[in-house]
Formats: structure tokens, sequence, C-alpha cells
């Protein structure tokens, strides 16, 4: 904010263990419009951690694949990435948007190796397939009005696992131990799983379901609750289609 | 951190049941049933063997196996869900399925039984719940049940840690920066992620430029791939033997060996720190690692003009 092209070339990045200058590795062109920050990056930054980390406003438009950590621990603001995001894609996120037209590593939205919270608030939107632990430990705020989102196309294993009221909407298939430790939230599979966990008991076949932030998704889809291994009478949901 | 963990003299006096879950102690830790798990007589298990309840998990019928009171043959892969099926049986849950990853689910109720009318039970944990499929999960899932039945009784778990004094390095680290393992000094300040700055990973993705290998051996242990990348690059190793990784080393420090030609301490696998002595020279004046590394990084420390 606030700042001229010259000075966007002289920040620093790391390499490593050194120090280098933005302006060796990017050309910087722009203009001065009005308040919005607008960044367009351009090129296949897979190797390019920690974009848009800890972001609070304005929108960072990436035509290439990105490396890890993209829009991690965000608050607010947009980021699009056009091309796949690799691992930690918008991991203990706060709020904002992060939308990945591609696919995307393992621990998405997911909480850091010891944090007990993880992805508080906000939309995650995943086209292609996830890996494994996405969502790890997200938790949501009935008071603070916080629902952490998360769509994505397929999912790897261990979606959901430690949920604490995220809701994922996963539009194809999901893979094996879903909503694994899940104490309680909502997860819906509009495809097929491989296999339930044991401790995941049928409730009932419903055709409408209601998610916390009032989305509504019509579909024949079975109702089950857990995971019943972390709570006896738990509200966390698991729908898969009938 | 956080873990119900206790030591091996505690189960060998108190034990009564003993889950080995994943190892084959016989053939990987062979003094151990000797020792502080199944065939010693204890302060409180005066009777040995007859006095304590042994259950092996595991989908071979291994030695150990064989040794034991109850087997429970899991199929590769799904301890997962047999622990899941466990803690969700513990909490009283009826279970839909009769049959879980492999076993009747009457056989895992028993045992839910045998569990919770021990007095004292421990689970040591190897490389088949490490190394499978669901990985450091695996050992997640089995502590939450661990911590879970010491509502019923004392419980306590334990890795069955493997080459000598690995759990040494992860105490030395973890009183240095806070973290066990996987961390990265490259901003000047720890950082941990497993993943991102964990050995194979950073391998894989052939992030580094040089390698320093002390005591250890990758070569044979890392998957093919990370060794390609890792013999790409400088390679130094400190190491008294000569291992798979030495002999494409660039540079080799042989070093004298401690609790033979040098004094030192090492850790046992419960984080009981040993002192050990010298008992004879080593060959030709060779340095201990300590003295090794403190003239590298004297060295370094030169060349940064620090």
């Amino acid at each position: 904010m606030g700042k001229s092209i010259e000075d966007i070339k002289v920040m620093e990045l790391y390499l490593g263990n050194k120090i280098v200058k933005l302006g060796k590795y990017f050309n910087v062109s722009g203009k001065k419009e009005d308040e919005k920050i607008k960044i367009v990056v351009e090129g296949d930054l897979k190797n390019v951690k920690r974009i848009g980390e800890k972001m609070s406003i304005g929108e960072i438009i990436i035509n290439g694949n990105i490396g890890m950590h993209i829009g991690n621990q965000m608050t607010g603001g947009k980021i699009i990435v056009n091309g796949n995001a690799d691992d930690w894609a918008g991991a203990m996120l706060k709020g904002g948007e992060l939308e990945i037209n591609g696919n995307s590593g393992n621990y998405v939205g997911a909480a850091y190796r010891g944090f007990w919270k993880g992805m508080e608030d906000g939309i995650i939107r995943v086209k292609g397939k996830i890996g494994r632990e996405a969502m790890l430990w997200a938790r949501n705020s009935k008071g603070a009005n916080k629902w952490p989102i998360l769509y994505c196309g397929n999912a790897g294993s261990f979606l959901g696992i430690h949920n604490h009221g995220g809701t994922i909407i996963v539009n194809g298939d999901a893979d094996l131990y879903i909503g694994a430790d899940q104490a309680w939230g909502t997860i819906v599979v509009k495809g097929k799983i491989l296999r339930k966990l044991p401790s995941y008991k049928k409730t009932c076949e419903v055709n409408e379901i209601t998610l916390p932030n009032g989305e509504i998704i019509k579909g024949e889809f079975i109702e089950y609750s857990g995971d019943h291994s972390v709570k006896k009478e738990t509200n966390g949901r698991l729908y898969v289609l009938a | 951190m956080g873990v119900p963990t206790s030591t091996l003299g505690d189960y060998k006096n108190r034990a009564d049941l003993v889950i080995f879950w994943g190892c084959n102690p016989v053939h990987a830790h062979p003094r151990h049933l000797g020792r502080y798990s199944e065939f010693v007589r204890g302060y409180f298990r005066k009777d040995g063997r007859n006095d304590r309840t042994v259950i092996v998990v595991d989908p071979r019928n291994t030695h150990t196996a064989q040794t034991a009171d109850i087997h429970i043959q899991v199929n590769p892969n799904e301890d997962y869900e047999l622990l899941n099926a466990m803690r969700a049986l513990l909490r009283g849950i009826t279970l839909e399925e009769d049959k879980i990853a492999g076993v009747p689910i009457n056989k895992i109720k028993e045992l839910i039984d045998i569990l919770k009318k021990s007095n004292y039970g421990v689970i040591f944990f190897g490389m088949g719940l490490t190394q499978t499929s669901s990985h450091h999960r695996n050992v997640d899932s089995a502590i939450c049940l661990t911590r879970e039945l010491n509502d019923y009784t004392k419980f306590s778990i334990s890795p069955m840690r493997g080459h000598y004094n690995v759990t040494g390095a992860n105490a030395v680290f973890t009183w240095n920066t806070g973290y066990a393992y996987s961390i990265d000094f490259s901003r000047g300040y720890p950082r941990y992620n497993p993943g991102e700055f964990s050995s194979v990973d950073l391998l894989m993705r052939d992030e580094i430029d040089a390698s320093l290998i002390v005591a250890s051996d990758p070569a044979s242990n890392f998957p093919a791939d990370s060794v390609k990348n890792l013999f790409k690059h400088p390679l130094i190793v400190i190491e008294p033997h000569e291992t798979p990784t030495s002999a494409f080393a660039d540079v080799v420090f042989p070093v004298a060996i401690a609790g033979i030609e040098c004094e030192g301490t090492a850790y046992r696998m419960d984080h009981i720190p040993l002192r050990l002595r010298k008992v004879r020279e080593p060959p030709n004046d060779c340095l201990t690692d300590a003295e090794i590394l403190e003239l590298i990084i004297e060295k370094v420390k030169e060349l940064k003009g620090e």
C-alpha cells in the first residue's frame, strides 16, 4: 500500500538462507487506480512459498502453479490461483476467500502441526482434487458467526480429521477415513466414499441438507452421525450420496 | 509432549497387560522381552510371564505373536479402523459392522474387556503403526485410546525406537529448539514443519545443495528417489562404519565409537539418559563426533566472518 514500483522492486525475498531483492526475479509493472489493491502474478511459481501469508485486504491473482502455504493465516481479501497449489493451501485461514482452479496438495485449510485450532473462518474453493488431511482441526464459532467452509472436487483420506465445526462439501468422490475424530461439523460427499469409518452410524436418509451458512443442497443422501469414538452423543454429520 | 508414557522399569515392575502393536521384538529388540516386558520378574509381577497377559496386533504370525496369549490378526494398513472401532466400543457404542479390519467384532469386544479389567496396561508400537498408510494418524488414535483407557485403569503407551540413540537426537533437538525433528534454521531461528523441512521431503523436492550426515545411513533407509538426489550434491559423512551412504560420500570423517572408544551419553527408548564409558583407545588418534563438529563450526564461523 502506497508503494511505488521502485519500492516493490527492492522488497526482500528469502532464497534459502540468503535474502534477495524481488526485482531480480520478477518484472514489476503497474499503475495506481483507486483504493483497491490487485496483484497479478504470472509464471510457474511451484517453488515459491508463502504468497499471501497473513493477507488482510485486496486481491491476488496467480496465473500458473504455486508452491506451499498459499494464503496461509489470511484474514481477508481474495486469492485466485489459475493452476495447481502445493501443500498447506489456506492453512489456518481466519477469513477471506481462496480459490484454486486446479488441484491442491495435502493439508488444505489445515492446522499446522501442534496447533489445536485450524481454519476459523473464510472459504476455500478447489476445482480439482485435494490431498490428505484437509481441514485438520477446523473450528467454528457460533457466537462470532464464523463458519469455515471448504468446497472441493475429489478428496483424499482423512478429510476433516479432528473437525470442530468446519463445513466441507466434496463435489466428487472421497477416499478413506472421512471425518475421523470429528467432534462436530458437517461433511457432504456428492459422490462415493471408499469405506466409512466403523464409528460412524447411519441415522436416516434425507433429500435436502441445510448447511450452517444457510445454503441448501438437494439430492438423495444417507446421513451418518459421528465420529462416535470422540463423543457418545454427537451432532457431527456425514452425508454421502445414496 | 502430552504422551501418556512411562519408563521401562515401570512396565517391568507393574504392567500386567502388554500389547505389542505392529512390532516384532523377538527379532527387532531381542533383549526387550527378557529384560522389561514379557519374561522378566518384576517387583509386583513376581511370577514373570505368568503374571502378564500378552497381546500382539500384527497382520503376520510373527515369532512375537507366537509367544502371545492373544494374537489379533488385523488386515494390513487397516490399523486405524481397528483403533477407531476400539475407541467407539470403549464409549459403549454398538457398531453396525460384524467384522472390522478383518477382526470379528466379538473378538474386539473381548479385547476391550481385557483392557478395561487389567491393573496396568502398556501399548508398545512399532513400524507396523508408524510406517503403514495412515502413518502419524495411527499413533494419534493410539494415544487417544490410551488416554481414554485411563478412565478405567492405568495405561501407558511407548514407541519401540529402532536405531541406537534416535531418542537422544530427539531429546537434544527438543531442549535446544523446542522441536524434536524437521527443524529449519535458514531464517536464523528454528522453524518446525514435518512434510516441509523433513529430510525425505527436502530430498524428494531436491531443495538441498549439500548435506552433512552424522552417524546415520539414509542410503539404505530412505526412498530410492530421495537417495538419488542426495548423491547429486556434495555429501559429507561423519561415521565410524562403512555404510552405503559413506561409500558414495565426497568426504568421510571416521570417528571414535561412543561407549567403546570414547565416553558419552545415549538415550534409551524411554528417554532415560545412560552414561557410556570408554573401554579402549580409538585407532590412529581418531577424534570424536563432538570434536569434529566443533572444529567444523569454528571454521564456518571464520569463513562467514563472525
